[in-house]
């Protein structure tokens, strides 16, 4: 099936020149789009000429475009949402450059869309499953505590889902929160959460763009089975300085940005503190002033650009949090990235993206008990080298390919003691891997009504020494032993991924679409609790872990409306999971080098339905999102290794968020959510062993919490217009109706019968106001 | 060690968050009634027990329905064989012998027909050390935690359990442990339980048990399940050290038992 699939592929591709050939004389413009106030390159604008129906560009990640067409006069249309379209007139005679500003509709304080000039992108493209945030709708989306953030608004987006109250860690259409391939400005982000998920690590002050691709993953993604949510951060404003901050409830946050010189050079400087401890200062009792809780996300990026076909960026983010409670234990943990880039423009055909990446996630957690000392520490960290290269053969052709090698190095528990601590020191061997992958991908318009995007990914991952690495049978006992060197290969596996993605256009407002792709994945994530925990544990795939591989399949039916300020979308999918990890009960995750011998393996399956109804601008805007799906997954020895229904698998889930502009100088705004509750394990019966009344437990996850419903409401507060700054006030009420949402449900003996057995229901938030104040000069 | 960063979780949802509790009504399944068959076989002279009983659905009062018909004997390694008398409804005691330390032992249950049967070893003794308590100043009120001092010993795995009673009830923690991180070294194991707090005067009975490495997995599983629903595993019923026998649930143990009574200063 590869074998043909590769043979169709090296077939189209001299088609593609043949266009070229018997084309009459083109010419190409190429360039960028840009915010005209902040000078920042806008992802995803449309640039098209008037003249020619089924010709338009979209600008790449970086911002750059290219468009071919025969010599002439022609009307250039340039689109964003949430920008003024332009118009520029242009004859079209030679191969030209152009760099075009974009207006910002905030800035010019009114909604004005040419409407007609607005590209229906997802009409035209045949990408499918993919949702990118309007970031100013994110902002004035309400969230708990006033924290905006970018992971809580994708959980309102249908296929996706989260497992509780305030939880960061999400889950797309059935795949687990470890299948998401979360990227910023790159970098892989391991443990996109702050204190157990209730925030995540996206200081949106410092986001420029964030794509999320459910399905139909492009072919230069890679490494994660369900989804790509691609974070990207801003360039900082290069024509101007400016200062942006917040003050709220429990965090406070500050932005500057400004040129080094003048449209060539510019930094950003973003960073976030909470300061929850601040408040336990405040305590009577000395150990809680002792204790800290806290977290802060710093980020920061410079670019430099040599002239219209050289840029160089820098960007870093470093965010941790701080646990602990004085003289008995302290815990921190945090992620680190770095992004080295290069974008070189070779010609008005060819572009090049070249990044050098480097990601950490380390966690530590150090009890000074005297006697019981210890400290205990976890890493994993990559090394990335990524060439992405796009080339615009024709008006009608693009292609994309690239290579990219990663180096992993995994340290899953060293522990370090005292003399005279009851806990030995001990050192758990690292484990080195190498990814690589090679990908190429072609987007093809057939005429006025297909549009092809096909591709491959042909990736490898390599398991290295030195160490000593066990095999275990399928019984779990250790069957084979390798002593392996400094460089030898333990082992390797090779994968194929073919992606493919058709759209049909049956007119300007509706299309039909399909996709298939197979995704890998060699990093698992072997996790104790649904809820993000700095003890999660790492680790590649090995002679025992095969690679994880999902296939999906997924049709839709697109349909965009009075003048595309509506957008539907229908879509379905199927996916199928091979090689997943879970533990056997009672497995010991943390510090064992023998972890590998705790694991089982199975597969899972998952489908669904998503329905998306989207008014993009006015005074009123929003969403709906409806999905209705399956997610079940097969375990040996569970279940009597029938499927079972996933914890996350929640059958319906529907959010709708809505946006009112009252004034110019208040805008209301309101979510809602209901889903079906998670599958759990409720005991069904009970027995006496020990002393003890104890719970028997039937199959797993056969029984369901309540469901889950909340609303939300925001008002944001524009102060008086000001010469010298702007200042807004964001309120914020979580959790409006006060629903007692379950967080868990536990069973213990009624305090009045102890021979009477009684569910208590625990939640966490009730309603909850915040209140943020916000200032930019 | 996960314990300790249990209680990191403990106290930051204790700080961070106001939960509620509520009691609520729950339409729950009801299971087939199962077998629960419990032996334990000690260091300490007199008569091994056994019990035998049944499930109940979970909204019945918790009067165990005893099965009163079985065929219970326990067998060595060598051989011999000590039978059971039923001396009350359900409560097997064996003839009287003590059991031996590195000593296998069988216990075999014939219930309607059917035969169950499950193997234990008896570890070597480890003997309490010492025993204190630690008072820590978390939150407004001090916080009393039981300490069982003991010599691990070294380049072997040992497994222990220990049970709680204070003022002669249960306490519910299940403090199941192993010398995975302190072979060999002297073990300060911090008791840390949230089911009954310890009150200056309180009568408290420490048993300190050696177990076998099934019996640990089983204890250990059954620790999780009572874990905090914050970073809560899958509940599931610990595997039973029952083999060739047809599903049945509890255990057999033959371990190593010492206890201490203190009373809270």
């Amino acid at each position: 099936m590869y074998k043909r699939f590769l043979y169709i592929l090296f077939l189209l591709i001299p088609l593609c020149f043949g266009n070229l050939a018997y084309a009459q004389k083109k010419y190409t413009i190429d360039g960028s789009v840009k915010d005209a106030a902040t000078g920042e390159t806008l992802i995803g604008a449309t640039v098209r000429l008037q003249e020619i129906q089924q010709n338009g560009a979209t600008t790449n990640n970086y911002g750059f475009f290219s468009l071919t067409a025969p010599g002439g006069d022609y009307t250039l249309v340039i689109s964003y949402v949430g920008y003024a379209t332009t118009t520029q007139l242009i004859k079209l005679n030679k191969n030209a450059s152009l760099n075009i500003l974009l207006a910002s509709n905030n800035t010019l304080q009114e909604i004005s869309i040419s409407s007609k000039a607005h590209k229906s992108e997802n009409i035209d493209n045949p990408q499918m499953g993919v949702n990118r945030l309007d970031l100013n709708q994110v902002n004035n989306v309400p969230v708990i505590f006033g924290e905006k953030d970018v992971i809580k608004t994708i959980q309102l987006l249908p296929g996706v889902k989260s497992t509780g109250e305030g939880n960061t860690g999400f889950y797309v259409r059935g795949g687990n929160s470890d299948q998401n391939l979360i990227l910023l400005d790159e970098a892989v982000v391991y443990n996109a959460s702050h204190l157990f998920g209730f925030f995540s690590t996206f200081n949106s002050d410092a986001i420029k763009d964030v794509a999320l691709y459910k399905g139909g993953m492009p072919a230069e993604y890679g490494g994660r089975l369900s989804s790509v949510l691609d974070i990207k951060m801003l360039d900082g404003n290069d024509k101007k300085l400016t200062v942006q901050g917040g003050i709220g409830l429990i965090s406070s946050r500050i932005k500057v940005e400004g040129p080094i010189v003048a449209d060539k050079s510019s930094f950003m400087i973003s960073a976030r503190r909470t300061y929850a401890d601040v408040f336990l200062k405040l305590s009577p009792d000395s150990s809680t002033r002792g204790a800290s809780l806290y977290f802060y996300d710093l980020n920061a990026k410079f670019h430099y650009r040599f002239d219209d076909k050289n840029t160089v960026y820098l960007s870093g983010y470093l965010g941790k949090d701080v646990l602990g409670l004085k003289d008995n234990f302290a815990t921190n943990w945090g992620n680190q990235t770095g992004t080295l880039r290069f974008t070189h423009i070779f010609n008005n055909k060819l572009f090049l993206n070249s990044s050098l990446i480097y990601s950490d996630y380390n966690f530590l957690v150090e009890s000074f008990t005297t006697n019981n000392d210890f400290k205990v520490t976890s890493r994993i960290r990559d090394f990335n080298l990524k060439e992405d290269f796009q080339y615009f053969f024709s008006d009608n052709n693009t292609l994309s390919f690239g290579v990219n090698g990663t180096h992993h190095t995994i340290s899953p528990g060293d522990i370090q003691s005292s003399n005279s601590s009851d806990i030995n020191p001990q050192k758990i061997q690292p484990r080195y891997g190498l990814e690589s992958a090679a990908y190429v991908s072609d987007e093809w318009k057939l005429g006025s009504k297909v549009d092809l995007l096909y591709g491959a990914r042909f990736s490898t991952f390599s398991l290295f020494g030195p160490g000593k690495f066990t095999t275990y049978s399928a019984a779990d006992v250790a069957e084979f032993y390798g002593n392996y060197n400094r460089g030898d290969i333990v082992k390797t596996y090779i994968n194929l991924e073919p992606r493919f993605s058709l759209s049909y256009k049956l007119n300007d407002e509706n299309s039909l679409k399909a996709s298939y792709n197979r995704n890998t994945q060699n990093i698992h994530l072997i996790s104790n609790s649904t809820a993000s925990s700095p003890t999660d544990l790492y680790v590649m795939s090995s002679n025992n872990i095969k690679p994880g591989v999902s296939d999906q399949l997924s049709m839709g039916y697109f349909k965009n409306f009075a003048n595309n300020q509506y957008e539907f979308s229908s879509e379905v999918y199927y996916k199928a999971l091979q090689n997943q990890v879970d533990y056997k009960n009672g497995a010991e995750l943390i510090a064992n080098q023998d972890v590998e011998s705790q694991l089982i393996y199975g597969t899972g399956r998952a489908y669904g339905l998503e329905l998306f109804f989207k008014k993009h601008y006015g005074k009123f805007n929003g969403w709906i999102g409806y999905t209705l799906s399956k997610t079940e997954n097969k375990f040996d020895g569970v279940n009597n290794g029938n499927y079972f229904a996933a914890t996350y698998d929640r059958t319906h889930d529907v959010s709708v968020v809505g946006i009112y502009k009252l004034s110019t100088r208040w805008t209301l705004s309101s979510t809602f959510v209901y889903a079906t509750g998670n599958a759990v394990t409720y005991p069904h019966g009970k027995y006496v062993v020990g002393g003890l009344t104890t719970f028997y437990y039937a199959d797993r996850n056969t029984d369901r919490l309540p469901a889950y419903s909340r609303l939300d409401l925001g008002a944001t507060l524009e102060g008086k217009p000001h010469k010298h700054y702007h200042s807004s006030w964001t309120f914020g009420l979580y959790n409006a109706y006060n629903r007692k949402n379950p967080y868990t449900i536990t069973f213990q003996e009624n305090p009045d019968d102890p021979t009477r057995t009684q569910a208590v229901k625990t939640s966490l938030f009730g309603r909850i106001p915040s209140i943020t104040y916000n200032f930019n000069f | 060690m996960a314990v300790k960063y249990r209680l990191a979780i403990l106290i930051f949802l204790s700080l961070a968050i106001a939960s509620c509790k509520k009691v609520i009504d729950l339409k729950l399944g009801n299971a087939a009634q199962q077998l629960v068959i419990e032996g334990n076989v000690t260091d300490q002279s007199g008569p091994q027990l056994v019990t035998i009983s049944r499930t109940l659905p979970l909204d019945s009062t918790n009067s165990f329905p005893a099965v009163t018909n079985a065929d219970v004997e326990i067998i060595d390694r060598n051989g011999k064989v000590y039978s059971t008398i039923q001396r009350s409804p359900g409560f097997y005691y064996s003839t009287s012998f003590t059991g031996q330390p590195n000593q296998t032992y069988q216990v075999r249950a014939v219930v309607d027909g059917k035969t169950y049967r499950a193997v234990s070893t008896m570890p070597i003794k480890v003997a309490i050390d010492s025993v204190a308590l630690s008072v820590q100043q978390i939150g407004t009120s001090p916080e009393k935690t039981i300490i069982v001092y003991y010599q691990d010993q070294p380049d072997t795995a040992n497994q222990y359990r220990f049970v709680l009673t204070v003022n002669g009830v249960r306490v519910k923690q299940i403090f199941a442990m192993n010398d995975q991180f302190n072979d060999g070294k002297l073990v300060q194991a911090y008791l840390y339980q949230d089911d009954i707090k310890l009150k200056s005067g309180d009568h408290v009975n420490i048993e300190m048990q050696c177990i076998d490495i099934n019996m640990y997995t089983y204890w250990y599983t059954f620790s999780q399940q009572s874990a905090n629903g914050f970073s809560s595993t899958t509940p599931s019923n610990p595997a039973s050290d029952f083999f060739d026998s047809p599903p049945v649930l509890g255990y057999f143990s033959a371990h190593t038992t010492e206890r201490r009574d203190i009373i809270i200063p």
